[in-house]
């Protein structure tokens, strides 16, 4: 799917479907929007079984919330805020920030749990595909270290999530001439942190 | 906010919008032509995190499953027994206090398809159990089961998804006549004959001909393939095939159907693929002249799946790595391509999805120096929209062209 594709979202004829309760058209909304909702999510807990988990809660939410939603232009918006609130509810309970990203097999702390050390090891993934899901957190989560919480929320929600600038402003709390700097300092940190990796 | 800066956030901001709205990297940065090698940088990293893995496709889709049933089991969808929500009717994850218990449910042999099942509260129906929503809530997430016995319990085996379930299937398509001529071309190279198998082919009589093999071919026939095992199992993984080690007469195959002018066959829509369907072997060619080709044989003489792997240009690609994915979640098997671009994969009966992946360390990026190429069958970048194979015991779907995109 390319991302003006995938930037089209849901007709809000499928939203006003799912809304209704029609089960299969809530699985088609789900379809359109995991990816964005999961991606937002791993770029900020940095671990992908905490990040199913969040994906999975959202969608719940979203089950719940949906037929209170008044505006449904507002669709795209509401379903990242909830997202937003979820991670931020995570970081509430575990009193953590973020580690080091990481992908199936890790050792970290999260990963001494053998049931989600099993969750992760019995994924359908292919060894091949296994390892370039590793490489690529692994150096995306080293470099978004490098980047302040504001700074990632910022990038997760434009790039991982897709939203537009008046969006994120919205989500973030702060003007769009605000996250379009934010936006330019936080690719350039991550930019300078991508070539410390190369040249480290 | 210095102007230099207000310009360059402007452009920058231009090029992202257009990136999101389809276009490529130089595209964007073709009107800001003093500023393209500043702001080229900052738009890789931008898509660093546009590419982030999405979820794995077991757990995607029995996600989705789970998500469908809850929403059935709200006494109707979602708008029934949702409790209310926070003052601003836009409820925005202030969680409520569920219980979700993702029994993983996973034994190792089984891989992809035993992902997680829901419980909603501790052990009450689902309906009953709705919580009330407040912004100070907190949620309680979902977890893998405790599986004190060491398997999970009764939601672990009901959370197994069925293996059809894994994966959608592409609708087959019209006859896909570059493939044809591929098939063709590989036929000539290999001496075999071809059977015909495209409404090209029935309307040329000067390709190859189409014929039943000869008694002595028939007679020639032996069950020489072995069954396969996953790759995990280096020492048992199948071999390569070429034209001359191959311990089967390719010349042996069964045709699909007798060189007549009836239509071609067509796989069925889902999986099917009818040589394949137990107890039989050879087609029952389709009545319905407008069904779509299909883009490989059967042969006899070995249990599986071969082919050729090729470039989007119809180039072989040598060394390419196929994989073979069992929809149980068993494998995936794999092997090389030869320089040919000629693979054959051993297997056990089952159903499957075909993937190539080629690296090669020049011909990428500056920044990407190995070229990478991948694809599934037939013609699918993901795997939920790749076709699904059937392999049956004693004969193999042959000429599979896969073909493998940068």
């Amino acid at each position: 799917m390319t991302r003006s594709q995938e930037d089209s979202g849901a007709p809000r004829e499928l939203i006003e479907r799912a809304r209704q309760g029609e089960e299969r058209a809530f699985g088609e909304l789900y379809e359109a929007y995991v990816d964005r909702v999961y991606r937002y999510v791993l770029f900020r807990v940095r671990r992908e079984s905490t990040a199913h988990d969040l994906t999975q809660d959202v969608f719940i939410n979203v089950l719940r919330g949906l037929p209170r939603l008044q505006d449904l232009e507002r669709f795209e918006g509401w379903l990242m805020r909830i997202a937003h609130n979820m991670v931020v509810n995570h970081w509430r309970r575990s009193k953590a920030r973020p580690q080091t990203i990481s992908g199936s097999g890790s050792s970290d702390d999260e990963h001494d749990d053998p049931l989600a050390r099993l969750a992760d090891a019995s994924s359908e993934i292919d060894p091949w595909e296994r390892a370039d899901r590793s490489m690529k957190l692994q150096s995306i989560g080293r470099a978004s270290e490098q980047l302040t919480d504001l700074q990632v929320e910022v990038l997760g929600l434009r790039f991982g999530s897709g939203l537009s600038l008046a969006e994120t402003a919205g989500i973030v709390g702060r003007s769009e001439d605000a996250v379009k700097k934010l936006q330019r300092r936080a690719l350039r940190a991550l930019q300078r942190a991508f070539d410390g990796q190369a040249s480290s | 906010m210095k102007r230099e800066e207000r310009r360059f956030d402007a452009a920058l901001h231009a090029c992202l919008e257009a990136i999101r709205g389809g276009a490529s990297s130089e595209e964007a940065l073709e009107p800001f032509a003093d500023l393209r090698d500043e702001l080229r940088p900052l738009l890789w990293a931008a898509d660093e995190v546009r590419t982030l893995p999405t979820m794995p496709e077991g757990l995607r889709h029995q996600m989705r499953k789970e998500l469908e049933a809850l929403a059935r089991e709200l006494d109707g969808g979602p708008s029934a027994g949702a409790p209310p929500t926070g003052s601003s009717g836009l409820d925005s994850g202030g969680a409520g206090p569920w219980t979700l218990i993702l029994a993983t449910g996973l034994a190792l042999g089984t891989a992809a398809a035993g992902y997680g099942f829901l419980q909603y509260g501790p052990g009450g129906p689902i309906g009953g159990l709705l919580p009330q929503v407040s912004e100070t809530a907190t949620t309680t997430p979902m977890r893998p089961a405790p599986a004190e016995n060491g398997t999970g319990d009764d939601a672990l085996q009901r959370g197994t998804a069925s293996p059809s379930d894994i994966g959608g299937v592409a609708p087959a398509e019209a006859t896909a006549a570059a493939d044809a001529r591929a098939d063709r071309e590989d036929a000539d190279r290999n001496g075999d004959e071809l059977i015909q198998t495209s409404p090209d082919d029935a309307a040329a009589p000067d390709r190859a001909p189409i014929g039943s093999p000869s008694p002595a071919a028939q007679a020639a026939r032996s069950p020489a393939g072995t069954s396969g095992v996953p790759a995990r199992d280096a020492s048992a993984s199948p071999t390569p095939w070429r034209a001359a080690d191959s311990g089967t007469d390719r010349r042996a195959a069964t045709p699909l159907r007798a060189p007549t002018d009836a239509p071609p066959e067509r796989p069925p829509a889902t999986t099917g693929l009818p040589t394949t369907a137990p107890g039989r072997r050879g087609a029952t060619p389709s009545t319905d002249p407008a069904t779509p080709t299909p883009e490989w044989i059967v042969e006899s003489g070995f249990t599986g799946l071969s082919g050729t792997a090729r470039d989007e240009q119809g180039n072989p690609l040598a060394d390419a790595v196929v994989l073979a994915y069992r929809m149980d979640g068993v494998g995936p098997w794999l092997i090389d391509s030869d320089a040919d671009g000629a693979w054959r994969l051993d297997l056990p009966p089952g159903d499957y999805q075909l993937r190539v992946r080629w690296e090669s360390p020049s011909g990428g990026s500056a920044r990407n120096p190995i070229a990478v190429r991948d694809g599934w069958y037939r013609g699918a970048s993901q795997r939920r929209n790749a076709q699904v194979l059937s392999v049956a015991e004693g004969s193999a779907l042959a000429r599979i062209v896969l073909e493998a995109s940068p």
